[in-house]
């Protein structure tokens, strides 16, 4: 990849990820990858089906095995951390589908999302905090989840993750089984998340026109590879995407 | 020296066993915890079948339970193998729907543990318990096989037939389709392969086998007690394979030596304790072999012949040339019917998954010759319909027609035999077959591949997978990977790999294929040989429909495209022009 | 029929179920949670009997001491088998067939190793006296009683623990989620090493149950493993209380089957149960259909 300004500031990163190969088995999903992320800041992921957006977040998070390439979280590299570990660094995941425990009650699920928190006292303070975030889970902390409708339970999957006060939140398709309107205020919430805590966000999704009203910058990943990197504004305006997917 | 005798023919006993389920276990890949109870079935039907009549022993008091049909040993040899063949249909056929590996397992375990029961329970057949004597041993005319050194050779023998016949099946098409099922039935079904016949007659031929030696065993020993067909016996088979090497039948004869010497071995050293010990040795030596080289001593492929350096895959073709393959190779003829129908038509197809409509009256047509693409955003039903369409999946309702003929709702198998076939995302080559043999699975019509014909035409079948080779190889030169043909296709790269499977489906002859993402997975480096390979099967006249999510591919492989959304056909039409149309782009990517 | 006959039976059917739930419910949480066919579960149950035996006769421990060392010695062969074996196995992902037959030549090896250092014979554990109970027309004795409480204690805490605990809903959300379990920093290690403590407790109280009130054999455990997986079979894999009835149904069933069938046809019932369920509803009777 040719140099690009963006380079430079990747030294000041929350998430620097330079020359990133993975894959499963013989396939390879990424191929010389390199994206980072700024303290603070929302940016998507764009890309076709099975470009392999899911899997350079999982590969993020320490799911996927790295083939090569150098991940740097909070200054120090993570290569050789677990999930679990990167869960105590600051870095949550919410799959794209089943992002909840379907058969658990709201507040069950919430307990869950904070899984390395020992404090019972600090778990009912977390819990408060996402309550105050989303009224509709305050109201029904004793539901089962599975009964939630998508938008809903998009919204317990954002509580789950924020229960684990992540630095970086990697949202997969949180658009997904969500109606047009509700997909406006989800990401409005993130957006505003993302300000109020002081938090990064990484988004992969599908919905192009609507994703880049939010993010600071893009990236657009085809066959495995970053084909582009632009601001969120340059990528609102554009018009032509075909080529790019 | 009778006791060495005796010692080598319970060795024989055990490679014979080991051989036969080999063949199950190895070459299909179907686990088996009951192989002793068919060793059992053959003993007991042996027994049965040969000892003398009631009448014979003199009348029913004196007779006691030991009586039979007072046969030859030979028809009873026979009659023996078929019981026990039929036994096994009789359990294999519903085990076949258990696709999940462990339901078998389990099941076979039940069935081991209620035989064996059973065998101790039903006096009047097995004579319970203490099972039944006086079985009269073999004989040729007026000499009696009775002595060691003398059924030695009948043993021998019949190992020797055992360990070619298994050779023989396991190394044929017919083998070689067992090899693939172990791991894709759908991908050999896919082919035009029918998935559950081969197994069913792996699991039956094995089983006659073993019933065979039961039979054997029961005229040498001259009784057949059910303590002998237990659970313990059916995992020390099992371990004899498993150490020696699944797949390998040299493997199991190495292994039967090994583990048939332990016990006679061990009562040298320390007497009586000799068969916990035995135990403790190959039990320990499954876990250890399991954890450190699980392919066993001798992995499958290795024989011989690798030792003297052969290659794998034999004497070595000549490599053809791209144009000489693409010489020979068929041409689709294009027709001549200007007014023929579109060579497949789709009709309002529907379907729903619980409430969810993922397909919502979809209606649209391939061209002969054309490559097609199927795309559209997430959630379009491009998947969907194309499973639809290959037979995968049913339809709740619509109609596919290939050449004017109703084809919807038809397995896979019996579309690749109408001329349609499909490839899979996750590729689903064999891997541990090489490119070769992959391709070879391809080809239709084979003699070798039903059992029947292998059997009665041995040398037809051999002429004929001559030319199978043939294609075979002319497929994968087309496609520029003939120089990988012997590699096993696990060693390949995944980029050959996804050429490896559009090789086999070229190989089918058939001139629909239908390619699912062909591209995904396959690093930039290895994409343009994917995407001139696809090249190929247009120039030879294929009509060509695939799926494939990224946009850009789409415009280097497709003439014309069907954009879908919502389960439902927005557009048709070259891809050109459906790039140029506005509202696509806003359905594709949001307003 | 006669009524005195059937309480009897019922009885002892609660009795031999009782053990059969904790079997099934021991059994079940390992198959649940890791999915590996844990036939070496029987050594555990074998190895807690023959170290309580060991403890009492050789090293003249009291009789709840060596019921201690019992626990101890099971708990740690669970343990063992799943650290040293599966999980590097799972590490280099081994094939569920070649973890299986680990398994299984461990379930060959210990009971022959058993019958090498102890000899073939039965093994008996010096035990307190069990003087019989009458209700009724009906006779228990004392050590059965004990086996039904014992049994339901423990089957309710483990279910208590699972549904009401965190930790214990940390177990249930890898089983039906693993890639959100994953995702919310649950340890997979962890909740694999605490299934089989739990797991290989249990089973380990079984064996110790069964040796106090008769001998303890090397071949002891296969039979338990093996009945404990029907019974969690039969319940639902997944569901603890569900493993729990279908060895109680077991336990009523095979003692009921004395009044018509001979008893050598015990077996042959419960195993042609195992067969048949596995032909026509493999998902187990109380259970949802496979993915």
């Amino acid at each position: 990849m040719t140099h690009t300004s963006s380079d430079d500031s990747a030294d000041s990163a929350l998430l620097s990820a330079r020359g990133i190969t993975a894959g499963y088995g013989k396939r390879r999903v990424l191929s010389d990858v390199n994206i980072h992320v700024l303290p603070a800041e929302v940016v998507g992921v764009l890309g076709h089906n099975g470009a392999g957006k899911t899997t350079l977040l999982k590969t993020l998070m320490r799911m996927v095995a790295l083939i090569e390439g150098e991940i740097n979280f909070h200054g120090k590299s993570v290569n050789r951390l677990s999930s679990v570990q990167m869960v105590r660094e600051g870095m949550s995941i919410t799959p794209a589908t089943t992002p909840i425990f379907r058969d658990l009650t709201v507040f069950q699920n919430l307990e869950l999302g904070a899984s390395g928190v020992k404090d019972k006292g600090e778990v009912r303070r977390r819990m408060d905090e996402v309550f105050e975030i989303f009224p509709i889970l305050a109201d029904r902390r004793t539901s089962i989840a599975g009964r939630f409708s998508g938008g809903q339970q998009r919204q317990l999957s954002l509580g789950i993750a924020l229960m684990a006060h992540p630095t970086l939140m990697l949202l997969d398709e949180p658009s997904l089984g969500i109606s047009p309107a509700v997909v406006e205020s989800t990401f409005k919430i993130i957006k505003d998340l993302a300000r109020e805590r002081a938090m990064s966000v990484l988004v992969v999704e599908q919905n192009v026109k609507a994703i880049t009203a939010i993010v600071d910058r893009v990236y657009v990943l085809r066959n495995g590879a970053i084909v582009l990197e632009e601001s969120g504004a340059e990528a609102h305006k554009r018009e032509v995407w075909w080529d790019l997917f | 020296m009778s006791y060495y005798a005796d010692v080598t023919i319970s060795i024989l006993i055990l490679m014979t066993l080991g051989v036969s389920l080999n063949l199950l276990l190895g070459y299909a890949g179907r686990v088996s915890m009951a192989h002793a109870i068919f060793f059992g079935i053959g003993g007991f039907a042996a027994a049965r079948l040969t000892l003398p009549t009631v009448d014979e022993l003199g009348g029913v008091a004196t007779a006691g339970l030991q009586t039979g049909a007072s046969w030859h040993w030979f028809p009873a040899l026979i009659a023996a193998m078929v019981i026990a063949f039929l036994a096994a249909l009789l359990i294999s056929i519903p085990a076949v729907r258990l696709v999940r590996g462990e339901y078998l397992i389990l099941l076979t375990l039940a069935f081991q543990l209620v035989s064996n029961q059973l065998m101790g329970v039903l006096d009047s057949v097995t004579g319970g318990p203490y099972g039944l004597s006086g079985v009269p041993p073999i004989g040729f005319g007026d000499t009696i096989l009775i002595r060691p050194e003398q059924f030695i050779w009948v043993m021998l023998v019949a190992a020797v037939l055992a360990i070619a016949a298994c050779w023989g099946i396991g190394e044929s098409p017919f083998g070689r389709l067992l090899k693939g099922l172990r791991e894709h039935d759908s991908a050999v079904a896919s082919l035009g392969k029918n998935p559950v016949v081969p197994e069913l007659l792996a699991f039956s031929v094995s089983a006659a086998i073993a019933g065979g030696v039961g039979a054997l065993a029961a005229f040498y020993y001259g009784s057949v007690v059910p303590s002998n067909y237990t659970l313990t016996y059916s995992i020390f088979i099992i371990s004899v394979v498993v150490l020696g090497g699944l797949g390998n039948l040299w493997g199991t004869v190495v292994g039967a030596i090994v583990l048939g010497s332990l016990e006679p071995l061990l009562r040298e050293v320390v007497g009586d304790s000799a068969i916990p010990w035995q135990a403790v040795i190959y039990g320990a030596a499954l876990v250890i072999m399991m954890r450190l080289r699980p392919e066993g001593i001798l992995p499958e492929g290795f024989g011989p012949g690798r030792l003297i350096g052969r290659r794998r895959g034999g004497r070595s073709q000549l490599v053809p040339t791209e144009q000489e393959a693409l010489d020979r190779l068929l041409h689709v003829d294009p027709g001549t019917d200007p007014d023929a129908p579109p060579i497949v038509e789709v009709f309002d197809l529907q379907k729903s998954f619980g409430g969810l409509t993922a397909v919502n009256g979809a209606s649209f047509s391939l061209q002969r010759g054309q490559v097609t693409a199927l795309i559209g955003p997430n959630g379009a039903g491009k998947t969907t319909i194309f499973n639809m369409i290959c037979g995968t999946l049913p339809a709740d309702s619509g109609r596919v027609h290939l050449r004017g003929a109703d084809v919807t709702g038809k397995p896979a198998y019996d579309l690749a035999k109408k001329g349609l076939a499909r490839s899979f995302q996750d590729v689903r080559v064999f891997q541990r077959l090489t490119a070769l043999e992959n391709v070879a699975m391809g080809v239709q019509d084979q003699p070798g591949e039903s059992f029947a014909r292998l059997l009665l035409t041995p040398f037809a079948v051999r002429k004929a997978e001559r030319r199978v080779k043939q294609k075979a190889l002319d497929c994968l030169a087309l496609l520029g990977i003939a120089e990988r043909a012997h590699d096993r296709v696990n060693d390949l790269s995944y980029g050959d790999q996804k050429l490896v499977a559009i090789a086999r489906l070229l190989a089918t002859d058939c001139d629909v294929l239908l390619l699912d993402e062909p591209t995904s997975g396959v690093d930039p480096a290895s994409v343009e040989k994917v995407i001139s390979g696809i090249g190929r099967l247009r120039d030879l006249g294929h009509t060509v429909c695939l799926v494939e999510h990224s946009v850009h591919f789409v415009q280097r492989l497709a003439d014309r495209a069907v954009f879908l959304d919502q389960g439902t056909v927005i557009a048709e039409g070259t891809v050109d022009e459906l790039m140029e149309r506005r509202e696509l782009a806003d359905l594709y990517f949001g307003t | 029929m006669d009524l005195s006959l059937l309480a009897q039976l019922t009885v002892s059917g609660i009795v031999v179920g009782s053990a059969y739930a904790l079997l099934g419910v021991s059994f079940g949480i390992i198959y649940a949670t890791t999915k590996i066919f844990h036939l070496a579960h029987a050594a555990a149950y074998a190895g807690a009997a023959y170290a309580a035996v060991w403890a009492s006769n050789s090293l003249g421990l009291p009789f709840l001491a060596a019921l201690v060392v019992g626990l101890a010695a099971g708990v740690l062969l669970g343990l063992v088998t799943e650290i040293l074996f599966y999980r590097p196995m799972r590490k280099r992902n081994a094939t569920l067939l070649t973890i299986f037959l680990v398994s299984l030549g461990i379930s060959v090896a210990f009971p022959n190793l058993l019958q090498i250092v102890f000899g073939p014979d039965n093994q008996t554990l010096p035990r307190p006296d069990n003087p019989t109970i009458a209700i009724g027309s009906v006779t228990a004795s004392r050590h059965d009683v004990v086996t039904v409480l014992v049994a339901w204690t423990l089957i309710t805490l483990v279910a208590t623990f699972v549904v009401k605990t965190r930790f214990g809903r940390s177990i249930t959300a890898m089983r039906t989620n693993p890639t959100m379990a994953e995702a919310v920093g649950i340890d997979s290690k962890l909740v694999y090493t605490v299934v089989f403590v739990i797991g290989s407790l249990l089973v380990a109280v079984a064996g110790l149950l069964f040796t106090t009130k008769g001998v303890a054999t090397p071949t002891m455990g296969l039979a338990p493993t093996l009945t404990g997986f029907i019974a969690a079979f039969l319940g639902g894999i997944g569901s603890q209380w569900g493993a729990a009835l279908g060895g109680l149904l077991l336990g009523l069933l095979s003692s009921w089957s004395a009044l018509f069938l001979q008893a050598d046809y015990g077996p042959v019932v419960v195993f042609g149960a195992m067969f048949l369920i596995l032909l026509v509803r493999p998902q187990g009777l109380l259970g949802k259909a496979a993915a």
